[in-house]
């Protein structure tokens, strides 16, 4: 399960378990939800596959995924399950972590650390495949990058405990209309440096 | 042995390697306050190494530093090469030819970090270049093969890879890079190694060679080619980090001298280390002077963290963290320019030589 959220602050995500319909109609959520969809669009119906021109269908695939992503929203919106699987976590400290290698039974990743405002890798964690799912091992690659955050999770019903979740992101894919916006910044500089 | 940080003096050579095993990065005094630096890495402040030695020695880097090269865009070649560059206003940009091809440039743009993630540190670092670049307007100097890419009253430097055909077949490659993009932010489709920029700096009475980390093939095609100098180097950066995949022979006969002195950097990720014991042992029997910059095992203390929670959470999982290396560790190789003779080699943090080399 992916999730969204700022370093410091309180957040609130769908659980491993949880069912999508039974997810707490809170800011956040419908965030993760419309993220989730315009990655689905990206990801599983590319509008703009790497160089290749735009499929016939594009419409088509735009349309469905922007009416599941409203279908999900509206269903959250009306779950009579809401606070059973609510979860909030205050993070205690969080890492952006970097995967730099892979082995047998395990994973090297580099760390950058998120609450001390850091922005460069200052640390180095070996993390066991059993601290992550399997989801994640199958996917996971060099420069995979995931959240790591440890933190008190509270429950709806008062119990607080203490977590440490990693979570993988996904990136949407690099798109023709990246490829030619990174070209025209590459033709203008390229004219700067070269212009004598 | 002089102290740390005493500047060399105006005639005298300087050759500091440094290297944590997260990184590498080297310094030349070419004589006369001319400085060049050469790849880059942080410390535990995020601050360049290159730039915080030169600060200890109270050496003005915008000024001094007229050539920045990065060899190559591994990140333990990287990381901080950018702060490095608008630091040091007064030098030329060094690098290879494929950091500036179109598409090259277009997907280092393209895997920005905005798209709902931060970019690698290496597309970081590019993406840093290229907006100095932008600002200074200045071209950069490319490296291949046999080209002078500085020279000042003391001193030639000359690169000597990568070579034509690798730079045409780094270009070709670039077209399947742009298809293997996928879900992570980093930079697929041209090894780096494989273009990696060797250095040669030509003095009156010494020579030094800088390996960065060209493997077998890229020396291959540097001893088949014509040498513009007739020099043999006393002193050796050896390249990646003593693996074997990088150690030729004819390197040790053609181009440095008989018991060359020489420096090496470890590189360490996980339990994983190079040099290996092996490396040690072959490169120990071509040369009795060889340093390693840096003598920190697996022993490296897990995090403790300030706080804590965190800590006992830390303790409870069976995950390890541990803290970067916050030392500079650091192999200085120093001689006169106009005199024959031995360098004067000084080692600080855990640098040594390499038969004390704990792996």
């Amino acid at each position: 399960m992916k999730s969204s959220f700022r370093a410091g602050s309180t957040f609130t995500y769908p659980t491993t378990q949880a069912n999508t319909k039974s997810i707490a109609p809170e800011e956040p959520i419908l965030f993760y939800l419309l993220s989730d969809s315009l990655n689905h669009i990206n990801n599983e119906n590319p509008r703009l596959d790497g160089v290749h021109d735009q499929p016939q269908d594009t419409h088509l695939s735009l349309k469905n995924a922007l009416i599941d992503c409203i279908e999900r929203i509206s269903t959250v919106m009306t779950s009579p399950h809401i606070r059973s699987t609510v979860a909030s976590i205050y993070p205690l400290q969080e890492w952006e972590g970097r995967v730099v290698g892979i082995e047998e039974n395990r994973f090297i990743a580099n760390l950058i650390d998120v609450t001390a405002r850091e922005d460069f890798e200052s640390s180095e964690a070996v993390i066991p495949f059993e601290e992550i799912s399997r989801y994640d091992v199958s996917r996971m690659q060099i420069d995979s990058v995931f959240r790591w955050v440890i933190g008190y999770e509270k429950s709806i019903d008062g119990t607080r405990k203490r977590v440490s979740h990693i979570v993988f992101r996904d990136f949407p894919k690099v798109t023709k209309a990246d490829l030619d916006e990174g070209r025209k910044f590459a033709d203008s500089l390229l004219s700067a440096i070269h212009k004598e | 042995m002089t102290d740390y940080d005493q500047a060399p003096a105006a005639t005298e050579i300087e050759f500091s390697l440094l290297g944590s095993g997260t990184g590498e990065s080297a310094l030349i005094h070419l004589g006369h306050g001319d400085w060049l630096v050469i790849d880059s890495f942080l410390d535990d402040h995020g601050t360049p190494v290159a730039l915080r030695y030169l600060n200890d020695l109270r050496i003005n880097a915008a000024d001094s530093v007229k050539l920045c090269t990065v060899t190559h865009w591994h990140a333990d070649h990287i990381r901080g090469f950018s702060k490095l560059l608008s630091t040091c206003r007064n030098a030329d940009f060094c690098c290879s030819a494929v950091t500036t091809y179109r598409e090259f440039v277009a997907i280092v743009t393209a895997l920005r970090g905005d798209r709902g993630g931060s970019a690698s540190p290496v597309v970081r670092e590019l993406q840093g270049c290229y907006s100095v670049l932008n600002s200074t307007k200045k071209s950069p100097v490319y490296a291949m093969s046999q080209r002078l890419v500085f020279q000042n009253s003391t001193s030639k430097v000359w690169a000597l890879s990568p070579s034509d055909e690798v730079l045409q077949r780094s270009m070709l490659s670039l077209f399947s890079a742009i298809e293997a993009q996928s879900r992570t932010e980093t930079l697929r489709g041209v090894p780096p190694n494989e273009t990696a920029i060797v250095l040669w700096i030509e003095f009156e009475r010494c020579s030094i060679l800088l390996g960065s980390d060209l493997e077998r093939r890229g020396w291959v095609t540097i001893l088949n080619s014509p040498m513009p100098f007739a020099s043999r180097a006393s002193a050796f950066k050896i390249p990646h980090h003593g693996a074997a995949s990088a150690d030729l022979p004819d390197v040790w006969n053609q181009l440095v001298e008989p018991n060359c002195c020489c420096a090496i950097t470890p590189w360490r990720l996980g339990g994983n280390t190079l040099p290996s014991k092996t490396d040690i042992d072959r490169l120990s029997s071509r040369t009795d002077k060889l340093w390693i910059t840096s003598n920190q095992s697996d022993d490296v203390p897990l995090l403790q963290h300030r706080n804590t929670n965190v800590q006992r959470a830390l303790q409870e999982s069976a995950i390890q963290v541990r803290p970067g290396i916050p030392r500079l560790d650091m192999v200085r190789l120093r001689r006169k320019l106009n005199e024959y003779g031995d360098w004067g080699v000084e080692t600080y943090g855990s640098a040594c030589r390499a038969t004390e080399y704990a792996i």
